[in-house]
């Protein structure tokens, strides 16, 4: 494989070039309500070619690999015809390596047998609450090896295996429907599947409590997020404005994003990287063959980095971070996350808890979307918070605001730091791609919470 | 097909084959053009009853696509259907063979012609731009000799400015989509030069239950959504949609009606047949306020002992959903002119973010204003920022104060008026910054 996508790289006319070939296989088991509603297994091959010219690029995906020199070809000929006015990207180092994939209990040696088991005892168990109008359940794993090589000489063969589970419970009283549920993920273990059996169960009946939850009246609260939501939040509200490609060709954004720049308090100190290991978000290489890295965002409030490909660390004449990803062969890379974390503060959840008035504990999470400026992500479960107690449940709330705001607003970090691995992102018709994210419990004042 | 069929009850192959030719510019550069070729194979397969599905990329892997959907059906859902047998179909024109001449360099001139022409409006705008055609085709074959192809062409144009002053970030967007190529800049760039204009100014939301006039993208991203995964029967079979029992009840305001046509020439979203062979239909979903159809694929239908609407829609290694065509919302009979008037003071939204999230599945729709205005005694003052909306769908369109006399196309698979209901709840932050 390497002498082949080597030679189909040789002899062109090219600042850079690169060629990447995959296999992807996946398995995907869901069941509505009590019954298994869809299981299908996929396999696809194909591979992309992408060369760089004079600040232009061409990009060719093909599914027939055969004769990959003309596609290589191709590529260079979009470049040329897209006449760029300069420009250059980061060269690397040439690497050859051959990374063994990261797997604890391999779902790909787990029969189907037994995930149709294990599945079956969850549905069964999630039913074992009353009242309850509909469930969900869906599990997936995905393989995807690639094979990457580029005019630096570099080979590179990675596999990676995704695994995702989620259960929801819908439950209804008269017109009114709340639903309730949890999502999690790993990189190659299948054991995460393995330990859910005491979550169902809670999942129904917090479904079925919601419909007796009172809705709490908009307006603005002091939050405090749980590990899970201030993830999202890292994740949405500051992450997104760290990927460099939004920012190298926009001189305002620039301005706004300028290093050194106060966002908050001494506590926040932000941080994405791929080479944490094994979370949903790890690699060894990025898909432009950068050796993954753990890039420092905020420290003690400062702006202090941010996340390139090789073309936006060129630019911008800063470090390449290793975080250009695609999610497979049909796709360019472009900047992304990886696992983005809010680190540890000094303080306890309790101390958080004690000091708020009147607010609202917010926990788990449906959903994030961010438009740089400003942010939306809701929460799964809401509780009030008076007088420093966490008292009763209310219906999901929706907490948006403006990003710069909201991390001035952010003032405690607890110690209690947690990953999730739940879902994944979505960016330029690139979805979704496997990332974590996470975070201690933290406090934000004044923060716009939606009631209905 | 007779490889399958040695060992199964029933098969279905479906072949889908794209090329397609995205052209981009970004900060107002050409900054990329792209070659996409895709080929996948889809197999279904029924045994014993229970049914099983497989895809490939790979045309050798055609038997062992096979060979795998039969070893899932072991552990697949049990059918509840027949596939269909054959059956005359009716012809839809979504090809246009101008796309196949049409060359990159005209793509690439085209889109350097539109950065050029909108530049002037806003020099302190950065603009985005794309240009994109593309040629597939579908090919299907069943067990029962049901066999059809089809060819579409695609043609889309899309350009998007970003406008940042301070921490202020106003985006601005437009876009087209049709089976023929279309050389439109004057129309691309007006909607974004109207959008630069009435967001110029940021002014105070106001706050409380209040008319909201909402423009075409808004109708379709908040109104129309919960009400089309409320018409997908497999919500209705779960009963977690609000209409499972409301068919044939009025559940809208009278002036509401929605229809559904796969059978418009020239619109990408037609097509004659659905992805498991059974023809399409144009029906109404909602006429003069009533719940009219549920859509159903086979499976669903057979599960709720109706029949299929021809609407199943379906990725190659998934079982199939549901989707509609092209969806039409009968305007109104007012001119924008007079839904200012009859707004007087309220807001107008755009484009949120942060939809779906929420009690969706009850009909509660909201989100973060990501564009939107402020109306002053009829008058558009400046753009709201930092304000949530909500309401739900099933009260808010049955609550109209009026619908727009213009519809605007969107996606090439929607034909939308503006629509002003009354009573929506908006929230703005407290204090706000300016």
């Amino acid at each position: 494989m390497q002498d082949l996508m080597t030679q189909a790289l040789k002899g062109h006319n090219a600042d850079y070039l690169e060629l990447r070939l995959e296999s992807l296989d996946g398995t995907r088991i869901s069941y509505r309500g009590k019954e298994l509603d869809d299981i299908s297994s996929g396999n696809s091959n194909g591979g992309c070619a992408r060369a760089y010219v004079n600040g232009a690029w061409g990009f060719v995906t093909f599914t027939k690999t055969n004769d990959l020199r003309s596609k290589v070809a191709l590529a260079v000929q979009q470049a040329r015809l897209a006449n760029g006015d300069g420009g250059s990207i980061i060269s690397g180092d040439p690497i050859v390596s051959i990374t063994p994939p990261v797997k604890k209990i391999d779902p790909f040696t787990v029969p189907l047998k037994s995930k149709i088991n294990q599945l079956e005892e969850y549905v069964d168990s999630l039913w074992s609450v009353s009242s309850l109008q509909s469930t969900s359940l869906n599990y997936g794993d995905r393989k995807r090896k690639t094979y990457f090589a580029n005019s630096e000489g570099s080979y590179i063969e990675q596999e990676r295996i995704d695994v995702t589970f989620g259960a929801r419970a819908v439950a209804r009283k008269d017109g009114d429907v709340q639903q309730y549920g949890i999502s999690v993920g790993s990189l190659g273990d299948y054991g995460i599947i393995l330990i859910r059996a005491e979550e169902m169960e809670v999942i129904s009946q917090k479904a079925v409590d919601l419909l007796n939850a009172p809705q709490l009246t908009g307006g603005e609260y002091t939050v405090i997020c749980d590990p899970i939501l201030a993830g999202v939040f890292a994740h949405e509200a500051f992450g997104h404005l760290s990927e460099s490609d939004f920012v190298y060709e926009n001189d305002s954004m620039k301005e706004i994003m300028v290093l050194g720049r106060k966002f908050g308090g001494e506590h926040l100190n932000i941080v994405d990287g791929a080479s944490v290991p094994e979370l949903r978000g790890s690699y060894s290489y990025d898909d432009e063959g950068i050796p993954a890295q753990k890039t420092q965002l905020i420290r003690e409030g400062n702006l202090v980095g941010r996340l390139h490909s090789r073309e936006t660390a060129s630019k911008m004449n800063e470090k390449v971070t290793g975080n250009a990803r695609a999610i497979d062969f049909r796709h360019p890379p472009i900047v992304r996350m990886t696992n983005t974390y809010i680190e540890p503060g000094n303080a306890t959840f309790e101390e958080l808890i004690s000091e708020v008035k009147d607010g609202v504990y917010a926990k788990n999470w449906y959903g994030g979307m961010t438009s740089m400026e400003m942010f939306t992500f809701s929460a799964g479960e809401a509780y009030r918070i008076r007088n420093g107690k966490i008292e009763e449940l209310v219906r999901p709330v929706v907490l948006s605001g403006n990003v710069f705001t909201t991390l001035e607003n952010l003032d405690a970090v607890a110690n209690d730091l947690d990953m999730n691995e739940g879902g994944g992102c979505g960016k330029g018709g690139q979805s979704p791609l496997p990332v974590s994210n996470g975070s201690p419990h933290i406090r934000i004042q004044n923060c716009l919470v939606g009631g209905a | 097909m007779s490889y399958a069929l040695d060992s199964v009850e029933e098969a279905e192959v479906m072949i889908h084959e794209n090329i397609s030719t995205p052209v981009g510019f970004e900060a107002e550069k050409l900054k990329e053009i792209e070659t996409r070729e895709t080929w996948g194979l889809g197999v279904r397969i029924i045994k014993n009853g229970r049914i099983g599905i497989s895809s490939t990329s790979n045309p050798d892997q055609f038997m062992t696509a096979i060979d795998r959907a039969i070893e899932l059906s072991e552990y697949g859902p049990e059918a509840h259907f027949k596939l269909p047998s054959k059956t005359t179909y009716e012809e839809v024109k979504t090809y246009d063979p101008q796309i196949e001449t049409l060359l990159l360099e005209q793509m690439a001139d085209y889109g350097r012609e539109i950065i050029a022409k909108v530049k002037p409006i806003s020099q302190e705008t950065l603009f985005d731009a794309g240009i994109q055609k593309s040629l597939s085709t579908f090919a299907f074959l069943n067990s029962n000799d049901v066999f059809f192809s089809s060819n579409k062409s695609s043609f889309s144009s899309w350009l998007s400015g970003t406008l940042i002053r301070g921490t202020d970030m106003l985006f601005v967007s437009e876009s087209f989509r049709g089976n023929s190529p279309k050389w439109d800049v004057d129309s691309l760039i007006s909607e974004v030069e109207r959008q630069l204009s009435w967001g110029e100014a940021i002014v105070d939301s106001p706050s409380g239950k209040l008319p909201v006039l909402f423009l075409p993208r808004a109708v379709v991203s908040v109104l129309l959504s919960p009400f089309m995964s409320g018409i997908n029967g497999k919500s209705v079979l779960h009963g977690s949609s609000p209409l499972g029992d409301k068919l044939e009840t009025k559940i809208f305001d009278d002036r509401i009606t929605i229809h559904d046509n796969p059978m418009l020439d020239l619109k990408p979203s037609s097509r004659f047949a659905d992805d498991e062979g059974i023809k399409t239909k144009d029906r109404y979903l909602v006429e003069n306020g009533t719940l009219k159809t549920i859509l159903y694929d086979l499976q669903t239908a057979g599960q709720s002992g109706k029949q299929s609407t021809g609407n199943a829609s379906r990725g190659l290694g998934s079982m199939p959903g549901v989707s509609n065509s092209y969806i039409t919302v009968s305007p109104g009979n007012a001119s924008f002119d007079m839904l200012l008037t009859e707004l007087q003071n309220g807001i107008i939204v755009e484009q949120l973010i942060g939809m779906g999230q929420g009690n969706t599945l009850g009909g509660d729709a909201g989100g973060n204003i990501l564009l939107g205005y402020r109306v002053k005694d009829g008058k558009i003052v400046g753009r709201i920022k930092d304000t949530m909306l909500n309401c739900n769908i099933y009260d808010a369109l049955s609550n109209i104060i009026a619908i727009g006399s213009n519809s605007k196309e969107l996606g090439g698979s929607m034909s939308i008026p503006a629509i002003l209901c009354k009573d929506i709840s908006v929230s703005p932050k407290i204090n706000q910054e300016k």
